[in-house]
């Protein structure tokens, strides 16, 4: 099991999609009984390497983090259950790098 | 309190836009108008989007506009909506938008109910099509401030 203990949720501007992405991963996270786990939202002009353990993306922003080591690619950025569905294959991978959804 | 980021006087349903920038002209224009931000937000989400892709289209038929700005430009946290009868393109891909919400946030969190109400509007395919079907602002608005406290 892959250890992910935060989880940030960026987009351009750091305001809306990250936002809602960020509370439809914690919603996410309840679903799948994770209790040791944050997530939080920023901007790609904030985001850094070393913030997270994991980055959800929509997959317009994907580019901008393509060398990052964890990241999870969301197709349509509002869906609560391709979201659940990626959330669960990263909690089940193993190793250190892997890029989900590309 | 989402009657504090919208107003029915944001709410709007038009017969159409040219292009994309002047759908980002119409949603930014009505918080210019409400006092929430200049007209300089206009020129910064054209950039973002410019730089970076139309990715504030969040479903097929949705945009959620926004950039970020500073104080200087944006002076309250809104929202506008506005509801379009025939779809603009943002890009080659994203070219069924009826759905133009302008956002400008003076921080990063007072937003947030706004963000709880789109999300439950348009995290489901069978409430955003209610919303497509909508006839007026004053539906528009109520289904806003129905859906604010759906989580």
């Amino acid at each position: 099991m892959a250890k992910i203990r935060k989880i940030m949720c960026c987009c351009g501007s750091g305001l809306g999609s990250s936002m809602m992405v960020q509370l439809n991963t914690n919603e996410a996270l309840k679903k799948l009984g994770v209790t040791d786990c944050v997530a939080e939202h920023t901007s790609l002009s904030e985001v850094n390497v070393n913030s997270a353990d994991l980055f959800v993306v929509g997959k317009d922003i994907y580019p901008q983090l393509k060398n990052y080591p964890r990241v999870l690619v969301l197709d349509k950025i509002m869906s609560k259950k391709e979201l659940l569905e990626k959330l669960q294959a990263a909690f089940e991978m193993e190793g250190d790098e892997f890029h989900i959804g590309v | 309190m989402i009657k504090d980021l919208i107003s029915l006087e944001n709410c709007v349903i038009l017969d159409s836009v040219k292009d994309w920038k002047e759908a980002v002209h119409v949603s930014v224009d009505l918080l210019v108008k409400a006092g929430a931000c200049t007209e300089e937000y206009e020129d910064a989400v054209i950039k973002v989007t410019e730089e970076y892709g139309p990715y504030y289209v969040l479903t097929d038929h949705m945009a959620l506009i926004h950039a970020s700005g500073n104080d200087d430009i944006v002076h309250k946290t809104m929202l506008s909506c506005a509801l379009l009868k025939e779809p603009v393109a943002f890009s080659e891909e994203k070219n069924d938008v009826r759905v133009l919400i302008g956002l400008c946030a003076a921080d990063s969190t007072a937003h947030m109910t706004g963000m709880v109400a789109i999300s439950s509007i348009f995290g489901d395919s069978d409430n955003e099509q209610k919303f497509l079907e909508a006839t007026s602002a004053e539906e528009i608005y109520n289904l806003f401030i129905s859906h604010a406290d759906a989580q």
